[in-house]
């Protein structure tokens, strides 16, 4: 991480937000480099969620959200007035811990978000249908009955769905947001592989209260407690030699 | 699709083969060096031992982040575990080829010994089982790597008749004494690859059958 | 929402009360002498001249209805519910639609009518808008904000437009939400006529007065309150279901 030449996609600056009057996050301040898998993990509130709405501007939705600090996106700042949030949420992605089909049939559903961006031909269509359906694992199992609902599929491939809809719309970056919550165990490698194949071409940002998860997917991870970015390093690092006590704790399971 | 452990542990193999080629080499060069008395391939193999020392290392650092990342069970867990294992003994094996590089060059010092040994059958037996230690890795043959601890007996054998011989050589021959510590000290080497490779036989044989043959009887 | 507000809503609902108490106490003995209306068109052709006046007042109450939808959104989707506009929009409606429709066609007859002694169009207006549009908006409020929160914010995950969000998704969700309560309405609206039709065709019949017996006006008043109370009470649960 620090190692890299590369310029940070995503650099944090001194970032507080409040829900209300509670503070969910207390000045949080560190980069996010492309290409790499940035897992975040800490016991449950510990403001992981908050944190990555705060990226794709979700936050807005809550009317008592309150915010300081800059969240600067390929160096442009995301909370300026003049950045449309329809543009930041179309370059960073995100999948929730519940998939929600949108439309009525498989097809549309991942057409949907190239739609919006305003795709109108048929046969690019069809070819960002196809490629984000394979790119989501999901082409083999649902190439045969794409005018399908949706809901006709199991969760897992509900979820993978939501994942090729997500990478239709052309991101730079995707947040997954606690993305196996739903799911089996047993479906829970092929997401985990999913993901690790998708770092290539975009930046992840993996949300996860599983600390197991983060250590095998993750290239960098940080550990979010109380609100507090405790330790952000290396995986290995975080979970081999931690340098805080917390973090010790956390990944050894013996704090939340 | 295959699994991200799955292929991370492929080229933690493959790490471990190499790494066993080089130390392979290092010892042919070193019985070379003695048998030839090639002073260049001695100097060579000590060389080399750096990047056997920095593999070892990328090797352990590589499983315990494995452990770390993945807490793998059953096949893989004995994979990474016995991979330390072999990782360790595969360096030392290395230490000991530059000590025999070592040897070598001091014998190149002294006058030889008259009649000398002849250390053939012992450095024949000793990379035939290194080799076929390597071997048992890559086709996780558990019989071939069980086998390499009656072998290693019998390179036991041989070394206690090559110090008796010795012992018989330097008491005609006082005046050779120099040249004689040199070579006690190189048939101990020798004796030890024995070991290591017959160690390395009890990892791969504990990775295929899980079951641990070390101060087992035979 | 803090305590106080049960507390002000029940303080309101008496004053209310008491004033409808009063204007229904007043004019209880008032009676509709033939004189009073005898050159009034009731009187004439009574059922045929109220059927027109009623088909008449159908543009107003779709209209009506679809403002309260819209109102409704709008106020849902854009203000957001801390602001003083939501919270007195939202109070006001829910009076409104607490007040059971017997009393909307007993008021239109009794205060509107007999008060200025012609039916108006604006009078009969504003019966139809009373009965229809609170329980529109508040069905339609309660509708939209039931819509699960989790398919808006996959919407706007995938940069959608807030107001296609809204049309696109949130109102579909919403539609037998707020079908139900487009129906509860043109069904208030239907039975007060109805009502209105049938006490008026008693009353011109039977040449009876027409007047409201004290006894009556006590359980009118308890109606009310019960049900004043009930739709107040309902703004503090996140119940859904509509009132009748």
């Amino acid at each position: 991480m620090q190692s890299q030449e590369e310029q940070p996609i995503l650099s944090i600056e001194r970032l507080n937000v409040w829900y209300g009057k509670k503070q969910i996050l207390k000045d949080l301040t560190f980069d996010i480099y492309p290409k790499q898998v940035t897992a975040f993990i800490g016991p449950s509130k510990c403001g992981k969620t908050a944190f990555v709405r705060c990226l794709n501007r979700l936050n807005d939705l809550q009317h008592d959200f309150r915010y300081k600090g800059n969240i600067h996106f390929n160096g442009n700042d995301i909370n300026d007035p003049k950045t449309k949030s329809t543009d930041i949420a179309q370059k960073i992605g995100m999948i929730f811990p519940k998939p929600i089909p949108l439309q009525r049939s498989i097809y549309e559903d991942v057409a949907y978000s190239a739609r919006i961006r305003g795709i109108k031909q048929p046969e690019r269509l069809g070819y960002i249908v196809e490629r984000s359906l394979s790119n989501a694992q999901l082409w083999d199992e649902a190439a045969e009955n794409l005018d399908a609902s949706p809901k006709t599929l199991s969760i897992s491939q509900q979820q993978r769905l939501c994942i090729a809809r997500a990478l239709a719309a052309n991101p730079d970056i995707i947040i997954f947001d606690e993305p196996c919550e739903q799911l089996d165990a047993a479906e829970t490698p092929k997401l985990e592989a999913i993901i690790q194949n998708l770092k290539s071409d975009y930046t992840i940002i993996f949300v996860t209260n599983k600390r197991r998860q983060a250590a095998r997917v993750s290239d960098v991870a940080g550990f979010l407690y109380d609100g507090e970015l405790v330790e952000y390093g290396q995986t290995e690092e975080i979970f081999t030699n931690p340098k805080d006590e917390r973090t010790e704790n956390y990944v050894t399971g013996r704090l939340g | 699709m295959q699994n991200y452990l799955e292929s991370e542990l492929k080229s933690l193999q493959h790490q471990l083969l190499k790494m066993g080629g080089i130390a392979e080499n290092m010892l042919r060069d070193a019985i070379q060096s003695i048998q030839e008395q090639d002073e260049d391939l001695a100097l060579r193999v000590i060389a080399i031992d750096d990047t056997v020392d920095k593999l070892e290392n990328e090797i352990e650092e590589k499983c315990i982040q494995l452990i770390a990342r993945h807490q793998p069970v059953a096949f893989e867990l004995r994979f990474l575990t016995m991979t330390l294992k072999i990782n360790r003994n595969i360096e030392r094996l290395a230490d000991k080829c530059v000590s025999i590089a070592r040897r070598s060059l001091e014998l190149m010092t002294f006058p030889p010994i008259q009649g000398a040994i002849d250390l053939q059958p012992v450095t024949q037996l000793i990379q035939q089982m290194v080799n076929d230690a390597f071997d048992a890795l890559v086709n996780r043959n558990a019989d071939l790597a069980k086998a390499l601890r009656e072998r290693d007996n019998k390179v036991d054998e041989i070394y206690e008749k090559m110090m008796q011989d010795l012992c018989s050589i330097l008491i005609d021959q006082p005046q050779r004494i120099q040249s004689g510590f040199g070579n006690l000290l190189l048939y101990r080497h020798l004796e030890r690859i024995g070991d290591l490779a017959a160690n390395i036989g009890e990892e791969v044989y504990y990775l295929v059958k899980g079951e641990v043959i070390r101060h087992s009887d035979l | 929402m803090n305590m106080s507000y049960p507390i002000i809503l029940c303080l309101t609902c008496l004053i209310l009360l008491v004033t409808l108490y009063l204007i229904l106490d007043n004019r209880h003995n008032t009676v509709l002498e033939e004189s009073d209306l005898i050159d009034h068109e009731i009187l004439t052709d009574p059922i045929y001249s109220l059927q027109d006046k009623i088909n008449s007042m159908l543009p107003i109450l779709i209209v009506s209805i679809l403002i309260g939808i819209v109102f409704a959104v709008l106020l849902q989707e854009w203000v957001p519910a801390e602001s003083w506009i939501y919270r007195i929009s939202d109070f006001i409606i829910a009076i409104l639609a607490g007040i059971p429709s017997v009393f909307y066609g007993l008021l239109c007859v009794y205060y509107f009518l007999l008060k200025s002694g012609r039916v108006s169009y604006l009078t009969q207006s504003l019966t139809v808008v009373l009965l229809t549009m609170p329980i529109a908006f508040q069905s339609t409020q309660n509708a939209v904000k039931s819509v699960d929160v989790s398919i808006r914010e996959a919407v706007y995950a995938l940069g959608v437009k807030k107001s296609k969000v809204i049309t696109a998704h949130v109102l579909p969700h919403a539609y037998s939400g707020i079908m139900s309560g487009v129906y509860t309405a043109v069904s208030r609206s239907f039975f007060v006529a109805g009502l209105i039709l049938v006490t008026f065709t008693w009353t011109i019949h039977s040449r009876a007065s027409f007047s409201i017996p004290k006894n009556a006006s006590v359980f009118l008043i308890a109606a009310l309150l019960c049900s004043l109370c009930s739709s107040l009470l309902k703004k503090q649960s996140v119940n859904t279901d509509y009132p009748a």
